[in-house]
């Protein structure tokens, strides 16, 4: 809060311009006023992903993946989950980074919407904690490629926030 | 079914649903009568207008003319109310609800003793319609032997009130027989049928929580062979205990101071107790866990049996309409048709019933359209006027139900058939010529032709047909046809009885294992590689003096082939499967064929629709996931595919003796090269693990003829997977080499425990000894 309402009160404009400002001012300074979107963060490939918790239904650890052919390569297989079937999908192939090594993925991560289910293959969960809406920024100009349209932006830290929704919905993901 | 079954079977429909709208009626009129709302009185009105409405034309359907006519009365009484012709009075309620009361009553008396309620039904219509007139008399009494039935309000069983109006709806649970709140004497109930009725909904997720226990039932059987697993291991230990004691004793006896022997001698026999005891404890585990096993096993088998049951549905549901839409098309064609229906009481999936109303409206339309010909044509033939169409069901297995459609009419008209195809390029002139009858009758399913109109007007019987083999497939049933010139076409259609589980053997193709549905599979066999000939440009092989494409699963599944593995037993041969769909057969070759299981289906999840050659997938006992091939997509994938390049090498090298191949198991890089180089240049086949679960791993998809495993690995040392190994049914006789630097006894004898068949020490390693060892070993 580093401005103050102006003293003049006959210049109810000014006083309002002035609001509007001291808003304006606090959105990229003070993380305290500001929404927090609580994450799941995790490794992939060397660098940490968040995902907000709002569509996780559940961290599971790999276990019998089965693959299954005439699959794109970004489905790594199936595994059982109490019965159920799951997919399980490789960002890493998705995105279509560089280092596609199998790395130790120990982790699935589910995700659902109403009409679309999926786990995502983590290398190492690193917990539950809270993003700062305004910390996250458009992505950096060095995350380009198909990643960037699945992306909500990546923290002043380097954090980068999947989209979860855009991943749910994304046509590709449905195999058919 | 003959006509009678048919009204007999409506008339019990009919009773189920009257009863049903009965008891919304009332329910609706009591709320009318006692709510001042005008909104909700104007709701409750809708309702029962309907009500009655809808009873009129269910009665009118069965032929109840008493119902009918007073239905018809009460539905225009409830329309004057609805225009506000006419104001809601007592008198209009005590007459409804008088009404409504016959109705329920007349239904619930025997037909025969129906006679003497006619009159009191008109008289109340008559009252009924009276009410209608906005000048409105009073109440005509109803006649004498029809005591007027009491108010509700003054209803003398208020509990079972509260029940009704706890399930309003009619299409929740609700029991016929009982739940009258009506003092009647029983015996006037006895026309209602005893019958539940439950949404499908929620028989379907009980079906399938039923069907989960398949899983747990294979876990059981899992968890008994892993107790008998450790039962012979200990037994084994007891024996060695066994022998260990006699060689201490002899020992013991040739020594002169045997105190401190004597000692470790009671140590001994004590460890010895423990070990008798341990074993008579797990051999009562494993016999109390197959005895549980059984048991529960038989359970879940009845269970499922009996859920199963739930689900099924006579097939003369689905007959019912098919009188008369055969009327209807058959008047429509000018054509005289006749229908014959049996078999009709037998039952089946529901499932499978709903998914066979379109493909069969399509045959009878066919039959109808295309097969039986118009009267002056069939005179004309010598045949009698009148077309028949036979629909004949029957259930020769009980897992299995045949149903054929027969018409004797013109037949299929095989050469236009045979032009037609050529034509559309569908075939060759060669393969024309040489088609057998039967084989160009299956013409009939080939979309390609079934969509040319000219067909159609041809030889009848090509629009569609290719739907409807695309239909029974789904239900995963197979469809055939025959045809005689003006003797007719029959369609005959197989089906499973139960859509949900069905038997499944495992197959392997480059290492991935599938389950293939038996109903496809017609039957295995082992072939030598010499046996595949090529012939136009296909592979083939002879099976009971018939040719038959051959390819392999590993191509068609777009699977780089592996070598192949040896079987112990028949050296050189390789399993194959013939593939079945409709009339396609194909031979196809698998890496193996394991266990027949019963497999329960499941989707692949919500992310993967639909994928070529895979249905579904199931779970086995052990948690593993795997897939079940769509046979029909394997053989379109299949047809006029051969093996492939890469397939025909690894066939190639099957052909010549195979090195013997050994599987190298270390973690280090440079003893990995090591050995590889030392083992390769003395004419092994080498392969190459990192660890002991990578090693283990391999080994269970290939087959090798000895191991060389080092000892200290990360995540699966060398002791374990000798242990693992001597603990699988199928590689407990695999040689094993563990090759060391830990030159302890202690470790050495652990080696021997664990069970390899050498130990070989990295200080006395060198090459002739390792070579050695293998060469006696494999």
């Amino acid at each position: 809060m580093n401005a103050k309402p102006h003293p003049d009160d006959n210049h109810v404009l000014e006083i309002l311009n002035n609001r509007a400002r001291r808003l304006a001012a606090d959105a990229s300074a003070e993380k305290s006023s500001f929404t927090a979107m609580t994450v799941v963060e995790f490794k992939i490939a060397h660098e940490i992903y968040a995902l907000a918790l709002s569509r996780i239904r559940g961290v599971h650890p790999l276990k019998n993946l089965t693959w299954i052919p005439g699959t794109p390569n970004f489905i790594r297989g199936v595994i059982n989950l109490r019965g159920e079937i799951i997919s399980v999908v490789d960002l890493k192939v998705f995105f279509e980074l560089p280092d596609q090594e199998l790395t130790r993925l120990s982790q699935v991560i589910l995700l659902a919407s109403e009409d679309m289910e999926f786990g995502i293959l983590a290398d190492e969960i690193l917990g539950v904690t809270e993003i700062f809406e305004n910390d996250i920024r458009p992505s950096l100009p060095t995350l380009t490629g198909i990643r960037e349209d699945y992306l909500k932006g990546v923290t002043g830290d380097g954090r980068v926030v999947l989209d979860d929704e855009k991943l749910l919905a994304d046509e590709k993901m449905c195999i058919k | 079914m003959n006509n009678q079954d048919l009204q007999q079977q409506l008339l019990e429909a009919f009773k189920i649903e009257a009863e049903e709208r009965i008891t919304s009626m009332f329910d609706n009129l009591t709320a009318l009568e006692k709510n001042a709302d005008p909104e909700i009185r104007r709701q409750k009105l809708e309702i029962v207008y309907r009500e009655a409405h809808s009873l009129k034309g269910a009665a009118r359907s069965v032929n109840i003319i008493p119902v009918e006519s007073l239905c018809q009365e009460m539905e225009s009484l409830f329309s004057s109310l609805k225009n506000e012709k006419i104001r809601f009075e007592p008198e209009i309620f005590d007459t409804l609800h008088h009404a409504v009361g016959m109705i329920e009553k007349y239904l619930s008396t025997p037909e025969q003793e129906r006679q003497g309620l006619e009159n009191s039904l008109s008289a109340i219509a008559t009252a009924v319609s009276e009410q209608k007139e906005p000048k409105k008399n009073a109440l005509q009494p109803p006649p004498e032997t029809q005591p007027r039935k009491p108010a509700p309000k003054e209803f003398p069983q208020p509990a079972l009130e509260v029940a009704r109006t706890d399930h309003p709806t009619p299409s929740e649970a609700e029991t016929d027989a009982g739940s009258s709140r009506f003092a009647q004497p029983p015996a006037s109930r006895a026309g209602f049928t005893d019958t539940v009725r439950i949404s499908a909904a929620k028989l379907d997720s009980l079906l399938l929580k039923s069907e989960e226990l398949i899983t747990v039932k294979q876990l059981l059987s899992q968890h008994l062979k892993q107790i008998n697993g450790t039962r012979d291991s200990i037994r084994q230990w007891k024996k060695i205990s066994e022998t260990s004691q006699k060689h201490l004793q002899d020992v013991r006896l040739q020594l002169q101071d045997r105190s401190l022997l004597d000692r470790f001698f009671q140590l001994y026999e004590l460890a010895h107790d423990q070990i008798e005891e341990t074993s008579g404890r797990i051999n009562e585990l494993s016999t109390s866990m197959e005895q549980s096993n059984r048991v529960l096993g038989a359970m879940v088998d009845e269970l499922l049996e009996e859920m199963k049951k739930t689900s099924l549905l006579p097939f003369s549901r689905l007959f019912s309409l098919l009188p008369r839409m055969a009327r209807e098309i058959s008047r429509d064609m000018g054509k005289d048709v006749d229908l014959e229906i049996s078999g009709g009481d037998i039952e089946i999936d529901k499932r499978i019933l709903e998914g066979l109303k379109d493909p069969f409206i399509h045959l009878i339309r066919n039959a109808i359209d295309h097969g039986i010909e118009t009267p002056e044509t069939r005179k004309r033939k010598l045949k009698p006027s009148w077309g028949k169409i036979r629909i004949t069901v029957a259930q020769p297995e009980s897992h299995k139900v045949e149903m054929i459609v027969a018409d004797d009419g013109a037949g299929i008209d095989i050469p236009a058939l045979k032009t037609k195809a050529l034509k559309t390029g569908v075939i060759s002139a060669p393969q024309a010529e040489a088609l057998t009858d039967d084989e160009a009758l299956s013409l009939i399913f080939h979309s390609g032709i079934s969509t040319s109109p000219m067909i159609t007007e041809i030889s009848g019987r090509g629009l569609g047909m290719a739907i409807v083999q695309e239909h029974i497939e789904n239900l995963s049933g197979l469809i055939f046809v025959s045809s005689r010139p003006d003797a007719g076409t029959t369609i005959k259609i197989e089906l499973p009885v139960s859509l949900a589980t069905f038997k499944g053997i495992i197959v392997s193709a480059s290492g991935h294992d599938f389950i293939l549905p038996i109903a496809h599979m017609d039957h295995s066999l082992r072939i030598e590689p010499e046996d595949i000939r090529t012939a136009e440009n296909r592979t083939i092989i002879s099976v009971n003096g018939q040719a038959m494409s051959l390819v392999s699963l590993s191509d068609i599944l777009g699977l780089p082939p592996r070598p192949l593995p040896d079987t112990p037993s028949k050296k050189d041969t390789l399993p194959v499967i013939i593939l079945g769909s409709g009339d396609k057969t194909i031979a196809c070759i698998v890496d193996q064929i394991s266990s027949e299981q019963e497999v329960l289906v499941k989707s692949l999840g919500r992310q993967l629709k639909k994928i070529p050659n895979i249905s579904g997938a199931t779970i086995l006992g052990n948690g593993q996931v795997v897939p079940i091939l769509n046979v029909n997509d394997l053989i379109s994938t299949a047809s006029g595919r051969s093996i492939s390049f890469a397939m025909a090498k690894a066939l190639d090298a099957k052909k010549h003796p195979l090195q013997k191949s050994v599987l190298i198991v270390e973690d280090s890089f440079t003893s990995r090269t090591l050995l590889k180089n030392i083992l390769e240049s003395s004419g092994y086949r080498v392969s190459t693990a990192i660890d002991g679960e990578d090693g283990f791993q391999q080994l269970k998809t290939r087959d090798f003829d000895a191991v060389v495993s080092d000892v200290e690995m990360p995540k699966m040392n060398g002791f374990e997977l000798t242990q693992k190994i001597r603990g699988d049914d199928v590689l407990s006789r695999k040689p094993v080499v563990l090759v060391t630097g830990l030159d302890s006894r202690e470790d050495r004898e652990k080696g021997v425990d664990a069970g390899a068949d050498a130990y070989i020490v990295k200080t006395s390693f060198d090459q002739s000894n390792l070579l050695e060892v293998l060469a006696r070993l494999v």
